[in-house]
């Protein structure tokens, strides 16, 4: 059993080695927004950077009504007027299942924070944040498919030594 | 293949877990604790397969492993796969834990499939049609995964035919590459191990067996 298990066993190493040394991202979508002035600006993308071209994006209120709807562009952006004053929650739906949130609070919609926050926004929108999956997030979720194989294969023995024991006395 | 929280209405996540739960049940059922490494070790295979990007075509894809599940793993993939998508989607965000269900079926029926119509070929004598139907296990499981995964996006609004268009054509890429890593593993398997490949195919007789048996 042991052996037979090798190959596999090689194959899976050579395999996290490899990811290890490249980058690894999340397979999920990113919205970001920051206000200049009286528009919010939204900003989509996937987390290897790839825009976010046609995707769905709405805003909704903090009782959950939708204000408004719209479509991101060819740079994955999309911008509109601030339409009220309220916490904002902005969902984009980039199709085939993809969605992602971004709360907007109602003071970062009006006074004077946004301009300093839009500086900042600004810097980071041009180095759009890659969500990279640490290599330990990797190894811990191999960690656990691994414990989980252990425990199952422990009580299992166990069990079986309990029914064996059970049968002789 | 990862469907996000909040994308599906509850009918479906429903239907999907309670499909999903039966496919687990079934595949513990029938998992031998002796093939217990071997699944964990594709389960850590699939887990990772996910950050794989491909910088391909017109949307972001990442590899699957779906084929090759099916073939090594059998009925276990079920297992196998929920708790690989349990994992990516508390440690990487990818996915979600509402349609863990949903995404389990989406990958498991698939790899299911392949194995059953597939599974007789690759374990065939001969050097040809063993590999063919490797490249078409690969090729297959993911055609058939986009299909799942545009078919349960169906009741949220989303046109059929067009979303099977859609993600058929972001992962045109990935069944070419897994048509190709099925053949290539495989391969391999046949010449150093065969008794792996041996091993799944016992077990879909066992049923049988024991019948035969008592």
């Amino acid at each position: 059993m042991l052996h037979r298990n090798r190959l596999l066993h090689a194959i899976v190493t050579a395999l996290v080695v490899l990811l290890l040394s490249m980058p690894a991202f999340a397979h999920k979508v990113n919205i970001f927004a920051w206000v200049e002035g009286d528009t919010v600006h939204t900003e989509s993308y996937f987390p290897d950077g790839r825009v976010v071209q046609k995707g769905t994006v709405s805003v909704y209120d903090s009782e959950d009504s939708l204000l408004l709807k719209g479509v991101t562009d060819e740079e994955g952006l999309f911008s509109f007027p601030v339409p009220k004053g309220d916490d904002l929650t902005i969902v984009l739906d980039a199709s085939m299942g993809h969605r992602a949130t971004y709360r907007l609070s109602a003071e970062e919609l009006g006074g004077k924070e946004t301009a300093a926050a839009h500086g900042e926004h600004s810097l980071q929108n041009s180095q759009r944040p890659k969500d990279r999956v640490p290599a330990v997030k990797i190894l811990c979720g191999i960690g656990y498919i691994m414990s989980i194989m252990g425990l199952s294969m422990y009580f299992y023995e166990k069990r079986k030594k309990k029914k064996k024991g059970l049968g002789s006395g | 293949m990862h469907i996000s929280d909040g994308v599906l209405s509850a009918e479906v996540l429903i239907a999907g877990a309670v499909l999903a739960a039966g496919g687990t049940a079934v595949g513990l059922k029938k998992m031998d604790m002796d093939q217990m490494p071997r699944v964990a070790v594709m389960t850590a295979a699939f887990f990772v397969a996910s950050l794989i990007h491909l910088p391909i075509g017109p949307s972001s894809v990442h590899l699957l492993f779906l084929g090759l599940m099916g073939l090594l793993l059998g009925w276990s993939c079920f297992p196998a796969i929920l708790v690989g998508l349990l994992l990516q989607s508390l440690l990487f965000q990818h996915g979600g834990l509402t349609v863990l269900g949903v995404n389990t079926i989406n990958m498991a029926l698939p790899a299911i499939i392949v194995y059953l119509v597939f599974g007789p070929l690759v374990r065939r004598e001969g050097n040809w049609l063993p590999l063919a139907g490797a490249a078409c296990a690969g090729a297959f499981a993911v055609l058939l995964s986009s299909l799942c995964t545009a078919f349960s996006l169906l009741f949220s609004g989303e046109e059929f035919t067009t979303m099977a268009r859609l993600i058929l054509i972001a992962n045109l890429p990935i069944m070419g590459i897994e048509a190709v890593m099925s053949v290539f593993i495989l391969s391999i398997m046949r010449r150093v191990k065969p008794e792996i490949l041996g091993a799944s195919l016992s077990d879909t007789f066992r049923g049988g067996e024991d019948v035969a048996s008592k």
